[in-house]
């Protein structure tokens, strides 16, 4: 089952992409009024082919990044959609959580991120103690803390296997609900 | 069987909850745990996990039931109760709440049960309450040429401790 640190940090590692292009990090952009689309814009207003994305924290030290093959605003539906998002998130320099999906949305307002298509988290990726949760569509809601599927879940360790038919997990308290369909597999040391 | 410790653990449910802070997964809805011959049925399993290993198994039930065997040549060992306590490093079942242990024929009841089954020693207690559970012991004759004992069906004082089917 998801170790401790295996979290689903999903909230924050997925928020970041939606924000950090062009600046919009939540912490230093006001508050605005979602505005209605300019009716002149057209499905996209930019896209980025094949564009990696880092960020760093204030010590310059690599926090996450995220590649994709491509990238587009679409401000009509206020939301840009990633194909083959990849994102790692670092600690102390060395990537120990990683999240991809054949596609992401992300709504402008940072309250929906909809992963879809091989879902994949893995927790201390590269290490003994990875833990991996696999699924075919993750909506994580970062305000809430909450991330949710009613999709078919795998999460395997090396101490087992759990699967079930719908999850959600809180992001903040780190607790799971494995929804139904519950089957587990302990390894005995 | 002495190998049960060394096969991995399998659970089905109808739901769980896993929190990573206390290391508890519950299970509830239809659960059932089996590892070897070991057999645990409940209305809701809770494993707690130090790291990753799990120390403790918590059935819970109407009755909850346990059932395991203990040697190649030995009878099923079950148990019951309302709530067993199993904890898989000292090999200790603890069964509160109807308890009930009976291997064969032989089989202790009272409200309280500790199962040991490293020595496979059973210590039963009853209730103190007036109108509680007192402990019962029915120990089945063995074949005649072993000298059978009186059959011994009444009920016992306040607790009782006896071995199963050891010979």
């Amino acid at each position: 089952m998801l170790t401790g640190r295996a979290r689903l940090a999903a909230a924050a590692a997925i928020l970041i992409p939606a924000v950090i292009y062009l600046g919009m990090d939540s912490d230093g952009r006001p508050d605005r009024v979602r505005e209605e689309p300019n009716a002149a814009y057209q499905l996209a207003d930019y896209y980025i082919i094949n564009g990696q994305i880092r960020d760093f924290d204030s010590t310059g030290m690599l926090k996450q990044q995220l590649s994709s093959t491509q990238l587009e605003h679409q401000p009509e539906l206020q939301q840009t959609v990633v194909t083959n998002p990849e994102m790692q998130i670092y600690s102390a320099d060395q990537p120990n959580r990683r999240v991809s999906s054949l596609k992401g949305v992300i709504s402008d307002n940072d309250d929906e991120v909809i992963l879809d298509g091989q879902v994949l988290f893995q927790d201390n990726a590269d290490t003994n103690i990875a833990t991996t949760l696999k699924t075919e569509s993750l909506t994580i809601l970062p305000q809430q803390n909450l991330a949710r599927t009613d999709q078919r879940v795998i999460i395997s360790n090396s101490a087992g296997t759990t699967t079930s038919v719908g999850m959600t997990i809180d992001t903040d308290s780190g607790i799971l609900n494995l929804l139904s369909e519950v089957s587990g597999v302990y390894n005995v040391d | 069987l002495p190998e049960d410790a060394r096969q991995a653990i399998h659970i089905t449910a109808d739901s769980a909850t896993r929190n990573d802070q206390t290391g508890i997964t519950l299970y509830k809805g239809n659960v059932l745990l089996s590892q070897g011959s070991m057999k645990v049925t409940g209305d809701s399993i809770e494993l707690r996990q130090t790291g990753t290993t799990i120390t403790t198994i918590i059935a819970k039930g109407r009755p909850a039931e346990f059932q395991q065997r203990t040697a190649a040549d030995k009878e099923v060992t079950h148990a019951y109760g309302e709530v067993l306590d199993y904890n898989i490093r000292t090999k200790e079942l603890e069964i509160t709440g109807q308890a009930k242990v009976s291997q064969g024929n032989d089989s202790f009841s009272g409200n309280r049960i500790i199962y040991d089954m490293n020595k496979s020693t059973v210590n039963a207690f009853s209730d103190h309450s007036g109108n509680g559970q007192r402990v019962q012991m029915i120990i089945q004759p063995k074949t005649t040429e072993q000298a059978p004992p009186a059959n011994d069906d009444k009920p016992v004082s306040e607790a009782a401790s006896g071995e199963l089917n050891n010979q």
